[in-house]
């Protein structure tokens, strides 16, 4: 960071506030913050030169001196909740990236079933600039435990709501820990209160027991002026099964990370999403899966829909280890480009070190088919309308997969927004 | 209804259409024949605003309006219905929703009030008979993974929920076998009435055995070079197209 002095002597700041601070409870976590600082403040953020952001400039995030929000809550933020009052389960409201148990719903301290802390602190092993700032942040974030052999029928609903003023950031962190033979569905759902420029910083570790079966949803709708950088790091034990799914809509830029470790033999983990850029948008969706033990299936299918001269990176990454056997490894990306600024740079990555093994990987760029346009203009649908109806044609088959009706009712309308249609696709 | 008058057209600079003249009133069913290459589906195409052709000479009027004036859509919304030779398959997007979609398109096009859920079920129901479709196909996606048989009868289904005033029908008997045939073909004499016409493409007189039109047309070399009753289809089947070949110089119909 030597080059951007300016960037260097905020941090700086924060670290020294840091040094001075004694925190007592924590004091290997005080350690780590004050590590990850100083490296960061050596090796700087990522830039285009490294591999894996070449085709994501973080310029404006390098530039730009990110003060921590403070927590208080406006008005704006706690009306925004009530748009989800009508999905089940429990509603865990976090605030400028900072838990509050005031705002959430349905929490019952008593519920055997689970427990919910707010002492999550989360330290990766190899992390980028942007980890590593995070890592020195972080605010406190939530534990939660699922014990053996629960199976919630209703999702965990966790609200992000970005609320800061300007070049505010905000940092929360999520620890989820199934237990054996459990299941749950996680949704992790990220807004913007109004249209000031924020930056969320967020890092979710999803831990999967034997025979555990997690399915995480992820919804990013925060302003077009924000930036997000989301990790995703999920550790699965033997014949579990994990499902994620994106549904990334929101952010001039932001980039997503997800990092999957199949631990035990017998694991399935599904990765699919949707990316709608418009204007000048940047989604970056970064996928890693570790095939490290033998007999596990991974199925991948990310669809984008690119307009106006937005652009997206999609970059998966399958790493078969070498005792991996029988591994089934399936990954595709699909790309619709609505405009002849749009762009996409796409990257299927197999690194195979074991010889019994299936892995297909495709990729596909391309318009809307004039023919099935014509179809449907020729039995009365307007052109725009017809074109709108076989780009959400597109993404439907990654949004039919969420189960929740109201959670899906959602996430179809911010497609339907997008494309400026109103339909009643499942009527 | 329809009157074409001296239509030329062209795809990629290659002329087609070399002159197609031919009136079509209501309760008519008219048939075009014609060797393949001669203009057939080009005609059908042209006349539902296919873009990839090129509308070079002539005219057409359809209830006394300019067809080359509207959009394919405002085509289909004054009663023209194409059933194509081969239904495009659209994964994603199940048949009902898109025959809904279509037909409130076209009731608002009238002035009409789109019709609820409810009422366009029962028509639904309703309309499926006629062409005896399997009920499992209304929420499949358009076509896909359809057989060749299911595609004709959905596109008549279509029709039938549609209720064009004059349909197109490009070679919807090709690839049938006979009892699909018979099922298309009493589709179409179930919706013929006083007040629609037909236009049927086809490249066999089979269809016409179980569709009896009013005119027969043969297409060649993109000009109509003769017109009759339905015996002509008869006579065809015997003597085939070389017969009116040889003879194409005096005999326009």
């Amino acid at each position: 960071m030597d080059n951007l002095p300016g960037l260097s002597a905020h941090y700086g700041q924060i670290l020294e506030t840091l040094l001075n601070q004694q925190d007592n409870n924590h004091p290997d976590q005080s350690v780590l913050r004050k590590n990850a600082l100083q490296r960061l403040m050596e090796t700087g953020f990522p830039s285009t030169r490294d591999e894996e952001w070449r085709f994501t400039n973080t310029k404006i995030l390098n530039e730009t001196a990110f003060r921590l929000a403070d927590t208080v809550t406006n008005a704006n933020a706690s009306q925004e909740q009530n748009r989800f009052d009508n999905w089940p389960g429990i509603r865990l409201v976090f605030v400028n990236g900072q838990f509050m148990a005031g705002l959430s719903k349905n929490m019952d301290p008593n519920d055997r079933r689970l427990s919910i802390e707010n002492t999550a602190f989360i330290a990766d092993s190899e992390p980028d600039g942007f980890g590593l700032l995070h890592l020195a942040l972080q605010n406190s974030g939530l534990t939660i435990r699922i014990a053996d052999n629960v199976q919630l029928s209703e999702p965990i609903h966790l609200l992000f709501i970005a609320s800061g003023a300007d070049n505010e950031m905000m940092t929360p962190v999520c620890d989820i820990n199934a237990g054996r033979n459990s299941g749950l569905t996680i949704i992790e759902n990220f807004i913007s209160s109004d249209q000031n420029t924020n930056f969320t910083n967020t890092h979710t570790r999803i831990r999967l027991s034997e025979n555990a079966s997690v399915r995480h949803i992820k919804i990013i709708n925060e302003n077009i002026r924000s930036y997000h950088y989301g990790q995703l790091r999920v550790d699965q034990e033997r014949d579990s099964r994990f499902q994620s799914l994106a549904f990334l809509f929101g952010n001039k830029l932001n980039r997503n990370n997800i990092s999957i470790i199949l631990n035990g033999s017998g694991c399935e983990s599904l990765m699919d999403g949707v990316f709608a850029g418009h204007r000048n948008q940047h989604h970056d969706v970064h996928t890693l899966i570790h095939h490290a033990s033998p007999h596990c299936r991974s199925h991948e299918l990310y669809r984008g829909i690119l307009a106006d001269e937005s652009s997206a990176v999609f970059s998966g990454k399958i790493h078969v280890h070498p005792d991996a056997q029988k591994t089934d490894a399936l990954q595709s990306n699909n790309c619709l480009l609505l405009s002849d600024q749009a762009t996409i740079n796409t990257k299927p990555q197999l690194e195979i070190y074991a010889d019994d093994v299936k892995c297909t990987h495709g990729a596909t760029v391309g318009q809307l088919n004039e023919d099935q346009i014509y179809y449907l203009r020729s039995r009365g649908i307007p052109e725009k309308k017809a074109r709108n109806i076989l780009t959400y044609a597109f993404a439907r088959e990654i949004i039919e997969q969420v189960e929740t009706e109201e959670v899906r009712n959602y996430i179809d309308q911010l497609l339907l927004n997008r494309l400026e249609e109103d339909m009643d696709f499942h009527k | 209804m329809l009157k074409i008058e001296n239509l030329k057209a062209s795809v990629d600079g290659k002329a087609i259409l070399k002159g197609i003249n031919l009136e079509v009133r209501a309760g008519e069913v008219h048939a075009i024949m014609g060797p393949n290459g001669s203009g057939k589906s080009t005609l059908a195409n042209v006349l539902a605003g296919r873009a990839d052709y090129q509308v070079d000479e002539g005219r057409v009027e359809f209830r006394d309006k300019d067809l080359f004036e509207m959009a394919p859509e405002d085509r289909a919304r004054e009663g023209l219905f194409l059933a194509f030779q081969y239904p495009v398959e659209i994964p994603g997007v199940s048949n009902v929703y898109f025959l809904k979609t279509a037909l409130n398109e076209k009731r608002k096009y009238q002035g009409l009030e789109e019709m609820d859920a409810a009422a366009f079920l029962k028509l639904v129901r309703e309309r499926m008979k006629i062409v005896d479709l399997d009920k499992s196909l209304l929420n499949r996606s358009v076509n896909e993974g359809f057989s060749g048989g299911e595609k004709k009868r959905n596109e008549i289904f279509h029709m039938a929920v549609l209720e064009p005033t004059l349909a197109l029908l490009d070679e919807t008997d090709s690839g049938l076998d006979i009892d699909a045939l018979r099922i298309v073909a009493s589709g179409v004499n179930q919706l013929r009435n006083e007040k629609n016409a037909f236009i049927i493409v086809t490249h066999y007189q089979r269809l016409l055995e179980y569709i009896e039109p009013d005119f027969v047309h043969v297409l060649h070399d993109g000009r109509i070079i003769r017109s009759g009753g339905k015996e002509l289809a008869l006579e065809l089947e015997e003597k085939g197209y070389d017969w009116l070949k040889q003879g194409s110089g005096e005999s326009n119909g």
